[in-house]
């Protein structure tokens, strides 16, 4: 499904940002497979449920053994013995009964003091950084999961999949799925109002003006065509699934995971989604506020992870929250909260590594200088745990998906699936040599080496995931090795050749010029 | 190994912006004058008609060529006096709680508001104060109140009457206004508000969304601190809401020293304290273009409000210039913007996406539709003016969050964009509703209305021109020729016989990408 010429209307449009160096790297074999849909791709599902506002973490996690707590909240601190206790000195918010079975069922962990350095107190811009991942200081204008999803579909946009890679449950599209492609997600409010346009037009289009409304009209004509393209997948997906013993409540948020459930349940190979709940941001009487927030949230959450078990898509899908940041620890004088900075999220699902709360207790007597909770961990390292270790993603890739290098923690049960990532790889005596020449037109060289005897094997894949050739598929000794591939056949571009070995995988890129 | 160029963009720039185009238009704040180059035609005329209103017609657009640009600005900007709604609560206090339970109240305003809802959207309708009611759109986007926390209709009806008082009015008098607005002061929490523990709510959103804006200027100052946020809580102490008034309580005012923006004193607004934190706001200067920072900020909206999605930043000083030297009146800057050579570039025509606003209501007024109350308020293909723009996500008086409606390329998407053109093509042709309902679109009156209905080649230049703000191929003009046709040949071309034929051709149109811009 080849389009128009998007890529030059685009950078027509300014929407594009030059890319300072071409292409992909280091890419492990299976995330070609599962971008191609071939056996071995994946079909994990993340599922983001954004908590608006600016959610109160102090009472959603609630360090009920620390006077400091009751003494800086004399109205609206939540009582030990109303509080549902999870862990030594923390409890959930009395309303959260749904998280809390789920948490006792080893399905969630969280993790405390979630945050990141010189936290930005407004909303929209902390916002922004937790959906770009960019340092609070900087401006990035694309988000995590656009930069991610880019380097996995490459043959994007000039190649449009049959379903969307990522959506956004609501009428506009999250900044997250920004890339330098344009937003590699859609929303969509409602599956029975997404009408195909098709036969409504019927006029084709005309190049655009050279004007400033050129790219107003390329961007309009892309998402006629992403609703047309979509569309048909959409509808069958919600025709599919199956209705299964579970009642949503009418809250929004519930009934944005009914229609994710219902994505999922279909067979949609979407493995992206964002839902969002807004009211978090409880300045003022903020006790029935937040209490029916956090109600509506365990129990639409509940609820969808029922849903999707029922389907027997529970081991293949992950929730989590965020919120932009969490509120203060002294109440004001609203019996509300202001603004504050680090506060816990929740990892759900059947594959979390759950019942724990990482990070403990937050410290309340080491506060910032606005007296605010101190992160412990930052964001980011959630991030890098759910790209690498729940959805696959290569290491260095999530290292350059998120701007640097973070720690990722504990949270699924059986991380890294699949192959071990580069580093892994590299610890264990495997090491990929760049292939010489580089660029190549006719033979090349690719060097690699192996620590023990073991079946080898070194292929060559196209920038779209296609299968070129084979460069060596046998027993080979430990040491170093050479084997020589011939370009000649290939057409000029980018190509993808991976070492593979035992549980072991590394990548290279080579490009190839006639 | 970064193979992506993030952008270290300094923090002034909107976060969400688009990065700066590479076309720019580089007509500047001049005033235009008709040349046979760029001559006063219906491309021009309905531009300026669509920018300032809501859609336009053939008599709007024959009435402008008849006249001139200044003329017509002129006419806009005029004097008015504050409308009032008629209904009977509009002057009654808020209800008691003590008489009605929270889901009656909920009920009653709720019925309420929509009387506010559609108060407005027909004075949209209303010739000669389309821009006052843009304005206060405007305003509305920009010092943001929502209903479902402000609950009381009384106090957005009363708050909607402030804005539209101020529509070409102070930028700054309309700032010490909505400070002390019963609407803001629930909305944003100012309500109670005390010395002690003072909430932070409004302090921070009035720097940040109502004034200043967030971020540093290029000598890495900020707009306003942390700190800033903290004494100027202190400074707005002591107001509550008091019926259908803002009340001072002086015994709940921190009349202690403050330091903001550096400067140290007892700071208050309305005349208490010793100094007016207000003021000193608008005093602040903007670091990278040496004028007060809240001219550049409110300008700067007001053209990404009125031109592109992008500001220009050379003509929004010039703009804030405007606004400064006229007492932060916000009259004289829009006169200035709509009459200058900028305005009526061939770059910025078409360079906007409709808000929801803009497509509804300019198709009530091109298609000359009846406003429909509450045809069936849960069902998305209602007639209901209101609750189409819900379905396409701007709800009047239900913003989304307290920074308004984010507009540009935001208000078009997979989920949007099907409903928008869907819309339009259920108001032609309504499958399944008599065409003598009080809505319906007249085809043959419409084609009638044209300069030459009888002449069907005509006629396509005619709508095109008159439906969307930039030129179409012939290839495209023949395919809405062939649909108006519906197989005939031209000379048998009849307004009166073709009615189902001018509602496809009218569809063909109001489908295309370009129906989208203005």
């Amino acid at each position: 499904m080849l389009r128009r010429d998007f890529l030059k209307r685009a950078a027509q449009a300014g929407a594009i940002l030059p890319i300072a160096s071409s292409g992909l790297f280091a890419r492990p074999l299976n995330s070609f497979l599962r971008l191609q849909g071939v056996a071995g791709a994946t079909d994990r599902i993340l599922v983001l449920i954004n908590l608006a506002g600016g959610n109160d973490g102090l009472n959603t996690v609630i360090p009920v053994n620390d006077q400091k707590y009751f003494d800086a909240r004399p109205t609206i601190a939540i009582k030990k013995a109303d509080a549902l206790a999870i862990s030594d000195g923390l409890a959930l918010h009395p309303s959260m009964t749904g998280v809390q079975q789920i948490f006792n069922g080893g399905d969630c962990a969280i993790v405390s003091s979630v945050g990141y350095p010189a936290q930005d107190r407004s909303h929209f811009r902390s916002t922004d950084i937790w959906h770009t991942a960019s340092p609070a200081d900087v401006i990035w204008h694309t988000g995590w999961l656009g930069r991610y999803l880019e380097a996995l579909h490459p043959e994007y946009p000039a190649t449009l999949p049959t379903a969307p890679f990522a959506m956004q449950i609501g009428t506009s599209a999250s900044l997250a799925f920004q890339s330098d492609h344009g937003s590699m997600g859609m929303a969509i409010d409602n599956p029975d109002r997404f009408y195909n346009l098709a036969n409504g037009i019927g006029v084709k289009p005309d190049p655009v003006p050279a004007t400033l409304a050129g790219p107003e009209l390329s961007y309009v004509r892309d998402v006629i065509e992403q609703s047309n393209v979509y569309s048909t997948k959409i509808h069958d997906a919600v025709l599919n699934a199956p209705n299964n013993p579970v009642t949503y409540d009418s809250a929004t948020l519930a009934q944005q995971l009914k229609v994710v459930a219902r994505f999922i349940n279909g067979g949609l190979p979407t493995n992206i989604y964002i839902v969002s709940v807004a009211g978090f941001d409880t300045h003022y009487g903020q006790a029935p506020l937040h209490q029916g927030l956090l109600n509506t949230l365990s129990r639409a959450v509940k609820t969808f992870l029922d849903d999707v078990a029922y389907a027997n898509n529970a081991d293949r899908v992950v929730c989590m929250t965020y919120s932009e940041f969490g509120r203060r620890l002294n109440e004001n004088g609203s019996a509300g909260t202001d603004h504050g900075a680090a506060s816990p999220l929740f990892v759900l699902g059947k594959p979390v590594k759950g019942g724990v709360v990482l990070g403990g207790a937050p410290d309340l007597t080491d506060l910032d200088d606005r007296g605010d909770i101190k992160f412990k961990n930052d964001f980011r390292q959630v991030y890098a745990s759910v790209l690498q270790d729940w959805l696959g993603f290569a290491k260095d890739e999530t290292d350059t998906a998120l701007g640097g290098s973070f720690t990722r923690l504990p949270l699924f049960d059986s991380p890294a699936f699949g192959v071990p990532d580069e580093d892994h790889a590299r610890m264990a005596g495997y090491v990929l040599d760049q292939n010489t020449p580089n660029p190549v037109r006719g033979n090349t060289v690719i060097g690699f080496r192996i620590p023990a005897s073991a079946r080898v094997r070194v292929s060559v894949v196209a920038a779209d995931g296609r299968f070129v050739g084979s460069v060596v598929d046998r027993t080979l000794e430990a040491g170093q090795h050479r084997a020589t591939f011939d370009t000649a056949p290939l057409a000029s571009g980018t190509y993808i050749y991976t070492l593979e070995a035992g549980p072991y995988s590394v990548s290279r890129r080579m490009v190839v010029t006639h | 190994m970064n193979r992506r160029r993030f952008l270290l963009g300094r923090l002034n720039d909107d976060a969400n912006g688009p990065p700066a185009p590479l076309l720019s238009a580089s007509s500047d704040l001049t005033p235009y004058t008709p040349t046979p180059d760029k001559p006063w035609n219906a491309a021009r005329a309905a531009h300026l008609m669509r920018r300032t209103g809501f859609g336009v017609t053939q008599a709007e657009l024959t009435s402008a060529l008849a006249s001139d640009p200044a003329t017509l600005v002129d006419a806009m900007l005029q004097p008015y006096t504050n409308p009032t709604l008629f209904w009977s609560w509009t002057q009654q206090p808020p209800l008691d709680p003590t008489a009605y339970t929270q889901e009656e109240r909920n009920q009653i305003y709720s019925t309420w508001i929509r009387d506010v809802q559609f108060w407005w959207i027909g004075m949209m309708m209303t010739a000669g104060v389309k821009l006052r009611e843009k304005m206060t759109l405007f305003w509305h986007g920009h010092f943001v109140s929502e209903f479902p926390k402000v609950e009381v209709a009384q106090y957005m009806y009363d708050q909607n009457r402030l804005l539209r008082q101020f529509a070409f009015g102070s930028y700054k008098d309309l700032t010490k206004q909505i400070t002390i607005n019963p609407a803001m002061l629930i909305y944003l929490d100012g309500n109670g508000s005390a010395k002690g523990s003072p909430n932070e709510n409004y302090a921070r959103e009035l720097m940040e969304l109502f004034t200043l804006g967030t971020g540093h200027y290029a000598n890495n100052t900020p707009h306003y601190t942390e700190q800033d946020v903290i004494e100027m809580a202190r400074a707005l102490t002591g107001w509550d809401v008091n019926g259908r008034e803002a009340s001072f309580t002086l015994d709940k005012f921190d009349d202690g020293d403050k330091t903001l923006f550096g400067q140290t004193g007892n700071f208050g607004i309305e005349g208490y304290g010793e100094h007016d934190a207000l003021e000193l706001i608008f005093a602040q200067t903007d670091a990278d273009y040496n004028i007060a920072r809240p001219a550049i900020f409110l300008c700067s909206k007001l053209y990404q409000f009125f031109v592109y999605e992008v500001p220009n930043m050379d003509i929004v000083q010039g703009m804030a210039a405007t606004l400064v030297a006229n007492n932060w009146n916000v009259g004289p800057v829009l006169r200035q913007l709509f009459l200058s050579e900028h305005f009526f570039d061939d770059q910025v025509i078409g360079a906007m996406i409709k808000s929801p606003v803009d497509l509804v209501m300019g198709a009530m007024n091109a298609f000359s539709l009846k406003i429909t109350i509450n045809v069936d308020p849960g069902d998305p293909e209602s007639h209901d003016p209101v609750r189409a723009m819900t379905f396409l996500s701007q709800t009047i008086l239900y913003p989304p969050n307290v920074k308004g409606w984010p507009g540009g390329k935001s208000w078009i998407s997979t989920a949007t964009l099907p409903m928008r053109i869907r819309y339009l093509k259920l108001w032609i042709d309504p499958p399944d509703l008599p065409t003598t309902a009080p809505y319906g679109f007249e085809p043959t009156t419409f084609i009638k209305s044209l300069p030459d209905p009888g002449d069907v080649h005509k006629v396509v230049d005619a709508l095109v021109t008159l439906l969307l703000p930039v030129p179409i191929s012939d290839n495209a003009k023949s395919v809405i020729l062939t649909t108006l046709l519906g197989g005939a040949p031209d000379y048998e071309w009849d307004p009166d016989q073709f009615e189902q034929k001018i509602r496809a051709g009218i569809i063909k149109i109001t489908s295309l990408a370009e129906y989208q811009c203005m």
